[in-house]
Formats: structure tokens, C-alpha cells, sequence
């Protein structure tokens, strides 16, 4: 086998071809920075905040002190530099009565989107704090705004973080944050980290599989190479080979723009870096079993888009995988994000080690595509 | 040139029938070339030219053909056979397109061919320039993108890579389209 030659060939096509050269390694690039720049490096919006703070009015609870020292910190925590809120106005309210009206003045702030959230410190505020006791932190969100409600209770955490700061205690909150183990700090990209194990493989799987997909149908004087001593299984090879080394190009360009625009890893970046070519080799195979099967240049082109969105459907992400009948699961898991995902999402948000069943998985689909790709072309009718 | 000396035969054909689909495109055709020899294939479009060229380079699988064919005295029939008659025979087809990368120049083009008979790139680089200097192809296209270039152009540098690795047979499927006269 001449592979060597026939890989400088597809390397040589793929170089003088220089604006989908451009193409292939721009957009990556230009998702990730759509993905990183909508995040910033970190909480995604700001807010404007209004705080009443009832510490001033008697305490019911049994504390052995009455203490009303914290509320103020915790207000001049707002009135400072936050980068996640800012305070528009705060009511300390002694009566019920004054309550009363200062929440009907927040409610209407709210309504006209003077505001974004208003905070209710408890009567017990300071008295929970100083006795090491869990803290009541209210918080009143325009619950029509979903991705407000999902942004402050991550933005939430900043100024929790500094009120801790200030008054030197850490014991006494229970930050109730939903999927806490999961938790990506404040200061890190929070859309990108909290998409990132969707995304990411979708992006690699999309522009691999683009990468390869019309390598066999799209190249004229590929049938007239068999009237050489090449065999079809080098020209599979060929451009498995020439393919895989541009997919290890782009994967390393996708794993070096993520970590600049704020990638959040707990777990090891070279394992990361290994499901990315895994996923990587998957696309690549797919797009050659989408070539090697496709008559016309338009076919591969239907049948990446079809492959592309039933990858995406499969990918176990719109429906529960532990849910479905087993049938439905063994085809879930034919198609690579079905295992990429839960391995991106174990290693960067869970900084678990990499799954080995779910790594071979990747490695196994890819061999399956190249098998089918290469019995598919060998039984191609390709005449000159 | 001894006709009458059997070894000198390099293309047998005998009682080659193709049939595709229940039709036959080939009926009863036999010919024999010997080393030296210049043959060439008359017929109305559809004749059944092209396919015979097909059967003799390996294009064609034994089940769509019958009959008694050697090229260097190999048989296409096996499977095995395949990769040493294609190592002795060259091919120019009739559109270039078939044969050529247009992104890359006559010189690359000439290389990946040339590889896949195991040559090295250098080897390869000189005997394309020889082969280059012989057909008449301009000296300053040779590395520029063959897209650049003109029909006849296109046309020598297919026959160049028919010829690149030095064949024993010549296949040219009507190879002067697009050549002008003075060439």
C-alpha cells in the first residue's frame, strides 16, 4: 500500500483548497467565541437589586443575643463594586407597616424592570449569623424571566461570597443552589461551562463529519486511482489518516479557544483532550460512511444535515436515557454524544476520571463507521 | 515485428462477451496485440469501445464478463492478478477531469500517481519533467494550479501521468480531444 502518497494527496487537496481550509478552522473559532463572549468570564448579566432588611424589628426566634450589626454589611456589600449587582435602593424597615409599603414599592420597581430582584434579610438575619445558625436569604425574581431566575441564583453567590468575606464567618449559610455538584463558579464563564458539554462535542462531531463527508464523492479522478496497484482499503485509509490529522488540528484549535474564553475543568485536560479526538474520530468516520455511500456531492450533503440532526436527537439530552425502553437506549448509544457528553460532563464539571466503557464506546462507533464506509466503497460500482 | 511468436503477446481477447442486465454489450470480440504493436478500436458511440478497455484494466468484475482474456499474460479474471496488470499498464482517459486534480499543478498531480507505483518523489519529479519537455507543456505551468491551465494542456498532462510509471500497454480512450493539430 502507497499510503504515504495518497495521505500527501489528500493533505496537498485539503491546503490548496484554502478557503474551506480557512472554513474548517474558523468556524470552531467563531462558535466558541459566540459562546464565550455572550458569557464574558463571568456571571452573565448584571443586576440591579433593591434590599429590605426587617433585622431592625424584633426577633421571635429564642437567640440569646439581639443583635442587628450584619444587615448593614450586608447592604454595603451591594453598594460596592459588585460585578453581578448593583443596588438601586435598600428600606431598613423597623414595622410591619413600613414593610409593607416598601414592599409594595420594590413589587412595583420590579414590574417596570427598575429593578431585577429585590432582597429580604429576615428579622433573625444578624442573630442567624452570629449563633452559626442557617440564614433565611430571600430573594423575589420576575419569575416570567427564566434566564434571570437561573442567572441570579448563580449571581447570588458573589455577594454571599464577599458579605463572608467581610464579617469573617463561612459556617453559618446554605447556599441552596440547584445541581450544586455541578456548580461552575461565579467568576467562570457560566454559559459556556454550563453548555460546554453539549456544545463542544456538537461542534467537533458537526465539523468533522463536514470534513470528511464529501472526500470520497466529491473527487473526480478518484476511480481512475484504481486503475493503479491502489486497493480501495488505501484510499479508506488514506483519508481516514489525512482527515483525522486535520481533525487533531481543529480539536486542538477548539480546546485551546474554550480554555481562553474560560473553560471550567475540575477534572484532568489531557483526558478532556482525548474525548475530544474520540468524538473527533467518530465525525470523521461518519462523514466517510456518509461519502462512501452518497452517489452525488447534493446526496452527502442531505445526508450529513439528516446524520447531523439525528446525532444531535440522540445525543441524550432531550430525554431522560435511564427512562427509555432498552431498545431505544442501544440506539442512543450507537451515535457518538450519547458517550461524548456524559464524558465531557464528567470531567470538567464532576472532575471524574474518564470513563473507559464510555471512551471505547467513542472508539468502537468510529471503527464501526470506517468498516461500513470501507465495505460500502468496495462494493461501489467506480468505473472510468 | 514476429506475430507468429506467441510470447511476444501482450493483449489476448478471445470470445469476450459483457453483459449487463441480462444485455449483452460485448458479443464474440477477439483481438490479440503484440509487444510494439498499435491498435486501434472503431465504433459508433456505444459500440462497446470503452468497456473493453474497462475489462482489460481490471474495471469490469468476472461475473458481467466471459471469455478468454490475458494482459502480460495475466488473467483479469483473478482477483490477485489485478494489482500486477495495473502495475504494467497505463491509462489516459477520454475526459481529463477523470484523471486529474485541478487545485493541484501538473507536478503533484504527476507525484500522487507516480506514488502509487511506488515511486519516490524525487524519481517521480524527473521523470515528469522529462515527460513534461517531451509533451510540450510549458515550463511555467508546471507549478501552478492545473485549473490555470489550457483544455490541451490539461489533455498532455493526463497522458503524461498515463505515462509516468513507464507501462508495458498504453491504454488512450480517444486521447486527441482538445489537442490542436500542431501538437
Amino acid at each position: 500500500m502507497n499510503i504515504s502518497g495518497l495521505v500527501r494527496k489528500e493533505l496537498g487537496r485539503l491546503r490548496s483548497d484554502k478557503r474551506t481550509l480557512i472554513l474548517l478552522f474558523a468556524i470552531p473559532l467563531i462558535l466558541i467565541i459566540i459562546f464565550g463572549l455572550t458569557s464574558g468570564g463571568g456571571p452573565s448579566e448584571f443586576f440591579r437589586a433593591a434590599i429590605i432588611t426587617k433585622d431592625d424589628m424584633d426577633c421571635f426566634d429564642n437567640f440569646p443575643s439581639n443583635s442587628t450589626e450584619y444587615d448593614n454589611v450586608f447592604v454595603s456589600v451591594f453598594q460596592d463594586n459588585l460585578t453581578s449587582f448593583g443596588l438601586e435602593t435598600y428600606y431598613n424597615v423597623s414595622t410591619e407597616f413600613a414593610y409593607n409599603n416598601a414592599y409594595i414599592e420594590c413589587e412595583r420597581m420590579l414590574k417596570n424592570e427598575i429593578i431585577d430582584v429585590f432582597i429580604l434579610l429576615p428579622e433573625n438575619f444578624s442573630e442567624t449569623i452570629e449563633n452559626d445558625v442557617n440564614t433565611d436569604l430571600i430573594y423575589f425574581i420576575d419569575a416570567s424571566n427564566l434566564q434571570a431566575v437561573k442567572s441570579i441564583n448563580v449571581s447570588m453567590l458573589e455577594p454571599i461570597a464577599q458579605f463572608k468575606l467581610r464579617i469573617g464567618k463561612t459556617a453559618n449559610f446554605t447556599m441552596i443552589i440547584p445541581y450544586l455538584e455541578f456548580e461552575v463558579p461565579f467568576w467562570e464563564s457560566q454559559v459556556l461551562n454550563y453548555a460546554f458539554a453539549l456544545t463542544i462535542p456538537l461542534i467537533i462531531i458537526g465539523t468533522t463529519m463536514n470534513l470528511s463527508c464529501l472526500s470520497i464523492v466529491s473527487e473526480g479522478p478518484l476511480p481512475r486511482m484504481l486503475i493503479t496497484p491502489t486497493s480501495k482499503r488505501s484510499i479508506i485509509l488514506s483519508k481516514l489518516i489525512a482527515n483525522s490529522l486535520i481533525m487533531i488540528l481543529q480539536a486542538g484549535e477548539i480546546f485551546v479557544a474554550t480554555a481562553i474564553f474560560g473553560l471550567y475543568c475540575l477534572g484532568s485536560l489531557y483526558e478532556l483532550f482525548l474525548v475530544f479526538l474520540a468524538i473527533g474520530l467518530c465525525g470523521v468516520s461518519m462523514g466517510l460512511f456518509i461519502s462512501s455511500i452518497s452517489k452525488t456531492d447534493q446526496q452527502a450533503n442531505q445526508l450529513y444535515l439528516v446524520f447531523f440532526i439525528i446525532v444531535l436527537l440522540f445525543s441524550g439530552q432531550f430525554v431522560s436515557v435511564g427512562n427509555l425502553p432498552p431498545s431505544m437506549q442501544a440506539i442512543i448509544y450507537s451515535f457518538p454524544l450519547g458517550h461524548g457528553i456524559p464524558l465531557t460532563l464528567d470531567i470538567t464539571l464532576k472532575g471524574l476520571p474518564m470513563n473507559f466503557a464510555l471512551f471505547s464506546g467513542l472508539l468502537i462507533i468510529s471503527a464501526v463507521y470506517v468498516v461500513l464506509a470501507y465495505s460500502f466503497y468496495l462494493f461501489k460500482k467506480v468505473e472510468v | 515485428m514476429k506475430k507468429s511468436n506467441l510470447k511476444d503477446i501482450i493483449v489476448n481477447v478471445k470470445n469476450l462477451d459483457v453483459i449487463f442486465k441480462k444485455k449483452k454489450i460485448i458479443h464474440e470480440v477477439s483481438f490479440q496485440v503484440f509487444k510494439g504493436e498499435i491498435i486501434g478500436l472503431f465504433g459508433i458511440s456505444g459500440a462497446g469501445k470503452t468497456t473493453i478497455i474497462r475489462v482489460l484494466t481490471c474495471q469490469i468484475k468476472k461475473k458481467y464478463w466471459k471469455g478468454i482474456v490475458s494482459v502480460t499474460n495475466l488473467s483479469p479474471k483473478k482477483k490477485g492478478n489485478h494489482s500486477k496488470i495495473l502495475r504494467n499498464v497505463g491509462y489516459v482517459p477520454q475526459l481529463e477531469l477523470l484523471n486529474l486534480y485541478y487545485d493541484l499543478s501538473p507536478l503533484v498531480n504527476v507525484e500522487i500517481f507516480a506514488s502509487n507505483y511506488g515511486q519516490k518523489k524525487e524519481k517521480a519529479r524527473k521523470i515528469a519533467k522529462d515527460l513534461f519537455t517531451t509533451l510540450d507543456i510549458p515550463e511555467d505551468t508546471w507549478k501552478n494550479p492545473l485549473e490555470k491551465l489550457s483544455g490541451g494542456e490539461k489533455k498532455r498532462v493526463s497522458m503524461a501521468i498515463g505515462l509516468i510509471h513507464k507501462p508495458k500497454i498504453l491504454f488512450l480512450d480517444e486521447p486527441t480531444t482538445l489537442i490542436n493539430y500542431l501538437n
